[in-house]
Formats: structure tokens, C-alpha cells, sequence
């Protein structure tokens, strides 16, 4: 074990090996145990007659120098018997510090794995209380790829449903994934790692980021262009209809969070100092991407249906009935709740 | 035009960005959690002073079927 060809470090400390082992065959070998010869030669590889393995590995414990291994090995039968026989044992052996969890961690499971499967005995495995934190690192990238994925998915299927065009809800998906890009430069720049705790935020932040994206786009779809604009002027009109008459709601969402969230500024704590950080970066994010990049982009290129072609008669006619629209819906939505409530 | 200086500033922040995730690390240690105040963060911090050394990882074999007296196992 102590050589290891192909590994990304040498793990081991040499000489740290404890070994009921090498320390049984050392005693036999100096002539400790009756009935084998003394063996002064220096090569390596000197092992204990078969014959006399079991008889003398019971003379060793119980032996001052030998005591002290009984506990590691797993003895079956009465010793000095014919039935007396080993099943099992355990060594141990010292580490190098590891430092970087997720990197160094990581290389040294995948390293002991195969130095076991290459050069251990059958039913070997080994344990410290450490692997729990390396292995979760061995998924860690894979998990939080799929979990962000998913999430993306679903935004992507419901934002399609609520608003039934595809152009709209790629916008939105961009909206919601440029947030997750900036949060994760954050990570860097405001002086964290990649972690746990961190994901949980990365995966929060696309359902919430979702909110100042879709309301803006959604209000976008529904707003009518006055009739004697060009599809270009269109655009822009839907966009700045859509700012003014959901902006302000939308802007209440993300300060109420953002004043949530003030309380965790001055934390100490490393769950809450997280937490603060990558909220802020959510909601700043979010709104900026939902107040400026989506209007921007849907007055370049947002889609323009049928009706908004045709247009309306009458511009002011086209906010009032668009903004009853929404004050409708806003209004049932609101007796909607106060039903499930009650 | 406002609008084409908003999209030039995201070109910039996206680029900035990606530049940034390049440089996250992934990486967690339990004295996260611990405060400053704490009396283990001390413990931690001279541990890691004088005592820098890794942990035991024990190695176990549970196997009856093999002959554990034999030359072979023996190695």
C-alpha cells in the first residue's frame, strides 16, 4: 500500500502504517515464536510458515508487543486449536492533510478505490469518518447540474403555459438563467465558494428570478398597440406599456424581499452571511434583468400577434381597457386567495 | 441610444461574469459555521497551527473464506 503508481498525490505518511501484521511477522521472523528458526536475513518478503501461522499469531497476542492487536483482528475457534482461524481484520494507516474537500477529497476516494480493487484482498474496504464529507463531493456537480436543470424545465413549462408563446418564454428562460450566471460570478467575486449551503441559493434563485421576469413579459403579451404605429414603434409601445403598468408591482415584490432580507446583512454566521449575499444578488439581478434587459430585447424583438398588427382605434382606450384587464385579474386572483384562505 | 448602451453594458457584465465563474471554487470546511467568538474556533485554529497533520483512515478486511496463513495472502 505504500507505493502508489497512477494516483494524483502520494496519500499515505510513510511509516504510519499500523499493521498487526508486519508487527506479528517481525516478532516471528526474530525468533519469538517456538518452532521457527531465527532469520537474521535482510530481504523483504519473508513470511511465517503456513503450519505455524495460527499457533504462533495466538503465542504473539498474547504477548506483551502483540496484546495490543488483538482487538483489530476478527478470531474465530479456540486458540492453539485446529478450529482456531482469523476472519477478518482492520489497519490503519495516517492521511495527508486534505485540504480542498471537493478537489482533493475527491481524487483521494477514487485513488484508495483503486489501489483496493488493484492490490487489496478480497472484501477489503476502508473508512474514515472524513468520506462522508468527500463523497458528497463526488455528486455534487452532477446534483446540482440536474436539480438546475430541472428547475429550468419547469420554469420554462409553466412561463409556456401562462403566456402561450414560445418567443416569450426563451426570453424569460434567458432572463433566468443570466441571473444564475451572474449569482455564480458573484460567488467569486464577493469572496465565497461553491458549496451546499451555496447551491441551495443557486437553485432558489430561478424560481424567484422567474417572478420579475415573467409578470413583465406577461403584460407585454397582453398590451395592445395603438393602430397607426409602425410594428417597430409596436414593439417599443408594448414594452413601455408593459414597464408602467406592471413595473411598479413588480418593483414592491423584489424591495419587500430585498427588506426581508436587510435584517441577514450584519450576520455573522455563515449559513445568513450566504444567504444575504446571494439574495441580494437574486433580487438586484432579477430586477435588473426583468426592468431593463427583457423590456429592451422584447422592443427589438418581441413577437407581435394578430390583434396587435390590426391594432386599436384609440391609444389612451388601449391602456385604460389593458389596465382593467389587470385589475380584473388582479382582483379575482385576490378572491381566489381570500377563498383558499378561508 | 439608451437602449443599445443598456445591451453593450450586459455584453460587458456577461463577459465579466463568465470570467468569474471560471475562477469559483468549489470548496467547504466545517469551521465555516464556526463564529470568531466561538472557544472551538480556537481549538481549530491552533490544531491547524501545530497539529497540521491528516486523519487515520483504517483499512478493514472482511473475509472468512481466505486462507490468512498461506504464502500468497501473507505477501
Amino acid at each position: 500500500m505504500k507505493d502508489c503508481p497512477g494516483c494524483d498525490e502520494d496519500w499515505f505518511v510513510d511509516g504510519t502504517l499500523q499493521s498487526w501484521y508486519a508487527k506479528y511477522n517481525t516478532w516471528t521472523k526474530g525468533g519469538s515464536c517456538q518452532g521457527v528458526q531465527k532469520d537474521s536475513s535482510t530481504t523483504p518478503g519473508w513470511t511465517i510458515p503456513p503450519n505455524r501461522f495460527y499457533f504462533c499469531l495466538a503465542k504473539f497476542l498474547s504477548s506483551d508487543q502483540g496484546r495490543r492487536f488483538g482487538q483489530d483482528i476478527v478470531q474465530v475457534g479456540t486458540p492453539l486449536t485446529s478450529d482456531y482461524k482469523i476472519t477478518g481484520y482492520r489497519e490503519k494507516i495516517q492521511v495527508k492533510k486534505i485540504d480542498q474537500v471537493a478537489k482533493q477529497g475527491v481524487e483521494y476516494l477514487s485513488d484508495k478505490n483503486m489501489l483496493e480493487a488493484e492490490y487489496g484482498l478480497e472484501g477489503m474496504f476502508s473508512y474514515a469518518q472524513e468520506m462522508l464529507d468527500y463523497e458528497l463531493y463526488v455528486v455534487f456537480m452532477e446534483e446540482t447540474l440536474l436539480s438546475t436543470g430541472l428547475s429550468v424545465l419547469a420554469v420554462f413549462f409553466v412561463v409556456l403555459f401562462v403566456t402561450g408563446s414560445l418567443p416569450v418564454t426563451l426570453l424569460v428562460v434567458l432572463a433566468v438563467l443570466l441571473v444564475d450566471l451572474f449569482l455564480i460570478a458573484l460567488i467569486h467575486f464577493w469572496d465565497l465558494t461553491f458549496n451546499t449551503v451555496v447551491v441551495v441559493n443557486i437553485v432558489i434563485a430561478i424560481g424567484l428570478a422567474v417572478d420579475y421576469s415573467a409578470h413583465i413579459a406577461h403584460t407585454y403579451l397582453i398590451i395592445r398597440p395603438p393602430k397607426d404605429l409602425s410594428n417597430a414603434e409596436k414593439r417599443v409601445y408594448k414594452a413601455k406599456m408593459a414597464l408602467s403598468t406592471m413595473g411598479s408591482s413588480v418593483f414592491h415584490g423584489g424591495f419587500s424581499t430585498f427588506l426581508a432580507i436587510i435584517s441577514l446583512s450584519s450576520a455573522q454566521s455563515y449559513v445568513f452571511v450566504v444567504f444575504f449575499r446571494l439574495w441580494f444578488g437574486i433580487i438586484v439581478f432579477g430586477m435588473s434583468n426583468g426592468f431593463l434587459l427583457l423590456p429592451v430585447i422584447l422592443s427589438y424583438i418581441g413577437p407581435l400577434n394578430d390583434d396587435d398588427i390590426a391594432g386599436v382605434e384609440d391609444a389612451n382606450a388601449a391602456k385604460v381597457s389593458s389596465e382593467k384587464d389587470i385589475e380584473m385579474k388582479t382582483d379575482s386572483k385576490l378572491k381566489d386567495d381570500a377563498n383558499h384562505m378561508a | 441610444m439608451g437602449r443599445i448602451g443598456l445591451l453593450v453594458v450586459y455584453a460587458i457584465l456577461i463577459a465579466g461574469s463568465i470570467y468569474g465563474c471560471l475562477q469559483v471554487e468549489i470548496d467547504f470546511k466545517v469551521t465555516y459555521f464556526i463564529g470568531e467568538t466561538a472557544p472551538v474556533y480556537d481549538y481549530f485554529q491552533l490544531n491547524d497551527k501545530y497539529f497540521a497533520a491528516g486523519s487515520y483512515t483504517t483499512i478493514y478486511v472482511d473475509n472468512p473464506d481466505i486462507d490468512y496463513s498461506s504464502t500468497e495472502v501473507q505477501k
